[in-house]
């Protein structure tokens, strides 16, 4: 356990002391955007791959995260860093509430149950006033502080929010907690007669899995300073967070950081190249690839137990 | 006097099929009771419905004198109730180890952190003389000791009542043996009453002190092996079955 | 009165629905897979038959002679390159599997046909008759007739021919179907292959009832779930009466409330049923 978390918390430090050199404004943003998604696959993971229960509406929980610190801008004009803790404890809330009905699923039930709250959040968000209809909202910083810096500060919010993340999974994958997840996945019957509290441990999966992405969906409102429904409720950041646990290897810690900067990387070369519809195309192979020929994502090549 | 386990009028019904048909049924402390009956006649049923994993429509079950029908299945193996299946069910993506480390540190009365559990687990495994295999995978085990891991991580959550299924389906002779002598020592030794499903015939009237025969949900027998095995209504149960050559002896 | 046209409107438009969704059900029914991909199947086939109409004229109802075909092959393949290596495995990995392919379709569609909505629009598009104080539009009738004939036409061949009482026994007990001899595998297939070809013809109608673009399949796979969970999956009859509910349900909705929250309907309906009764109205398996 030591090494993985002296390895990512200097990584992240490393990454920190990027603003401070001189480096192109471009590279933060790719950065943070890869710090997000690995937060993100991380966070689906603790669900996904660690407990076995596939959300295909992940997004949803960023997405709640996003709205709620533009709204919170809107009416109340906070700063983001008050604010997307807040966005990360309306996303778990969200969950907690479902949670009782939903975690009782089938497996592929569940993945459509979850795939619809996407979508319901979605039509809500872009019909409701308060949640600005189809204009959408608007997050903007103060005046007073240059471009620079402030996508500087919100770059190493989002880092703490992946180093949280990341430190999270390393303490589920050896603790208790992650044996009697790892029960769930593998015989949820099973692990109820031998004493796992299932139905608490999956609430707890699930609140863990919620809470990070609202917080960096709450921070990614501030950044890109418009958000509407289209963008922050899009499916494909569900599958494509699912995609990138699965290509890295589902049920590890380092699967979903692999896979996050792997496809993230891959999507700004397609997007600075080609054409989105082009990337579709090529996200969607990868997936059909993976799951034919390498379910165990990349990290079972190595044949090793990793982190 | 109040009995260790006791059901009461258990009823269940799947469908247009009654598995439980008002049962009683009870359970002796520090016995080993022998359960037989056709196939179909309720013995998982029963033993699904004990250890917690559905609810039957009618009738209680009382373990110590306290109600459990409701119960949540962690919350009845905690009060120590553990049962094995009769497909081993191990948890295939951990070692055999970590199998009964999730029942050491889950299963017991309190909560039990992990470095405390592995030790624990890792003396369950002698026990059950699996201690050269904690690092093997159970898709690896060969059948005798998939059966073996399911006992261990039963015994690892310190039931004080254990609900053996079928475990000594598919082994031969000299396993079947071996595994009669880990339920006798696990009586003797640990003090723990079993309760045993088993179709080997043999096994269970050599290792029960009292039998209880079901057919189609209901309890047609109960008392000592040898009275059972002559009872017309058992051998009526069962005729037309591989078993009635084996009850007539 | 605007109830009655509501009510009206929102059973056409369930037979329109019906076609997909029976197509969906029989697949679940049968291979226990839940086809992400049927709606995006269904949209191919409605672009093909824009294409045909808008640069040969081909009339999307004729169009249906090439459409047809090329679900089934497209059926056939999917079922040989993607659906038998994961028959049997844990549904998550079909489900993988077929939402990258959705995702290729996806892509494909917007290089070939790029984002602009599109629509098929013969002549008789813009017609409708009027009978009492209700008013049918022409192609929701044309949908309408268009479905009930592959509804029915299903129905009675489950019922009554042989292949069709093999699919049935494959769904309701795949091992005992087995031990009669029924080679569930080359079953499964069949089903598969026909339940894909069922969305060409939902494909074709929906292009003459609705504008159409590529990302759309999101929103129609979520109403076909809806249908098949609420009806009971593998139900030809449970897909008649969840079609309707959902009609109806949406073409109420869109009366009495801003129109946009319609969309709605199928999503919460879906979650309502999964929440509260799996099993749908009439299906046993939940």
């Amino acid at each position: 356990m030591r090494r993985p978390l002296l390895v990512t918390v200097g990584a992240t430090v490393l990454a920190a002391l990027l603003p401070l050199t001189e480096s192109p404004i471009y590279l933060i943003h790719l950065l943070l955007v890869i710090a997000m998604y690995i937060t993100l696959a991380s966070a689906w993971n603790l669900l996904g791959g660690f407990t076995g229960y596939p959300s295909f509406g992940h997004g949803a929980f960023f997405g709640l995260g996003a709205y709620t610190t533009a709204i919170l801008f809107r009416d109340f004009g906070l700063s983001p860093f008050l604010t997307a803790p807040v966005g990360g404890l309306v996303a778990a809330a969200f969950s907690a509430a479902i949670a009782y009905p939903t975690l009782r699923l089938r497996e592929e039930y569940f993945a459509i149950a979850t795939m619809s709250m996407g979508f319901i959040l979605q039509v809500v968000a872009r019909n409701w006033e308060f949640t600005g209809g189809g204009l959408g909202l608007y997050a903007q910083p103060p005046e007073s502080y240059d471009i620079r810096t402030i996508k500087s500060l919100l770059y190493l919010a989002m880092l703490a929010v992946m180093l949280a993340t990341l430190l999270v999974a390393l303490w589920v994958r050896h603790s208790r907690l992650g044996f009697g997840l790892a029960a769930i996945r593998d015989g949820e019957e099973a692990a109820g007669t031998l004493g796992v509290p299932t139905v608490r441990l999956k609430m707890l999966a699930l609140i863990l899995s919620t809470f990070f992405p609202g917080t960096a969906g709450g921070l990614w409102a501030y950044y890109i300073t418009y958000i509407d429904a289209e963008a922050v409720f899009e499916p494909s950041i569900s599958i494509n967070v699912i995609l990138m646990s699965i290509l890295g290897g589902a049920g590890t810690v380092l699967g979903p950081v692999l896979g996050a900067t792997l496809l993230v990387v891959l999507s700004e070369v397609i997007e600075l190249t080609m054409t989105g519809a082009v990337k579709l195309v090529m996200f969607g192979a990868i997936l059909m690839t993976v799951v034919l020929y390498l379910p165990g994502g990349l990290l079972s090549w190595t044949g090793r137990r990793a982190a | 006097m109040e009995e260790y386990l006791e059901c009461v009028g258990v009823a269940k019904r799947f469908g247009g099929v009654t598995a439980l048909n008002r049962l009683d049924f009870s359970v002796r402390r520090g016995e080993i009771l022998g359960l037989i009956g056709p196939n179909g006649s309720g013995k998982t049923t029963l033993f699904n419905v004990i250890s917690g994993l559905i609810r039957p429509e009618e009738g209680r079950v009382v373990f110590k004198g306290r109600e459990i029908t409701r119960l949540a299945s962690y919350a009845i193996c905690r009060l120590g109730i553990a049962r094995t299946y009769q497909i081993a069910r191990p948890f295939s993506s951990l070692t055999v180890l970590e199998n009964a480390i999730v029942a050491a540190a889950y299963g017991r009365r309190h909560d039990t952190r992990i470095d405390l559990a592995r030790p624990e687990a890792e003396r369950w495994l002698t026990f059950t003389g699996l201690g050269g295999r904690a690092t093997a995978m159970p898709g690896q085990l060969p059948l005798v000791e998939q059966k073996r891991l399911e006992l261990t991580r039963a015994l690892a959550t310190r039931p004080e009542l254990l609900l053996l299924d079928e475990v000594m389906g598919g082994l031969n002779p000299t396993e079947v043996d071996a595994c009669l002598a880990m339920i006798r020592r696990i009586r003797d030794e640990l003090g723990i009453t079993v309760v045993i499903v088993e179709h080997v015939m043999q096994a269970v009237m050599g290792v029960s002190d009292r039998v209880v025969v079901l057919s189609y949900g209901e309890r047609i027998a109960d008392g000592k092996p040898e009275d059972v095995v002559s009872d017309p209504r058992v051998i009526e149960a069962y005729l037309g079955e591989e078993y009635a050559p084996a009850l007539e002896r | 009165m605007a109830v009655l046209q509501a009510v009206v409107t929102g059973i056409l438009v369930g037979g329109i629905y019906a076609a997909m969704a029976v197509g969906l059900s029989i697949i679940f029914g049968v291979l226990k897979i839940i086809n992400v991909a049927h709606a995006a199947i269904a949209l191919l086939c409605a672009y093909v038959a824009y294409t045909a109409f808008s640069v040969f004229g081909v009339d999307p109802v004729a169009s249906l002679v090439l459409t047809l075909p090329a679900a089934l092959l497209i059926g056939g393949a999917m079922f040989r390159f993607l659906i038998r290596p994961v028959l049997g495995r844990p549904p998550l990995l079909s489900l993988l599997l077929l939402f990258g392919f959705v995702n290729v379709l996806e892509g494909v569609m917007l290089l070939a046909w790029t984002a602009d909505p599109r629509a098929l629009t013969p002549t008789y598009s813009a017609s409708s008759l009027q009978v009492g104080p209700v008013i049918f539009s022409t192609t929701r009738l044309l949908g309408f007739a268009a479905s009930g004939v592959v509804v029915g036409g299903l129905a009675v061949f489950l019922r009554r021919s042989f292949l069709g009482r093999a699919i049935r026994a494959t769904m309701e007990d795949p091992q005992a179907a087995l031990l009669m001899g029924v080679n569930t595998i080359r079953v499964s297939m069949i089903a598969f292959v026909m339940g894909v070809g069922t969305a060409a013809v939902g494909g074709t109608v929906l292009g003459l009832v609705y504008v159409f673009y590529p990302a759309l399949h999101f929103l129609w796979i979520g109403k076909l779930f809806c249908i098949v969970v609420l009806g009971g999956v593998g139900s030809v009859g449970g897909v008649l009466a969840g079609a309707t509910v959902l009609g109806v349900a949406e073409s109420l909705t869109a009366t009495f409330f801003p129109a946009v929250w319609a969309e709605l309907v199928a999503y919460v309906l879906l979650v309502l049923t999964l929440w509260i009764r799996p099993a749908g109205l009439f299906g046993r398996l939940a």
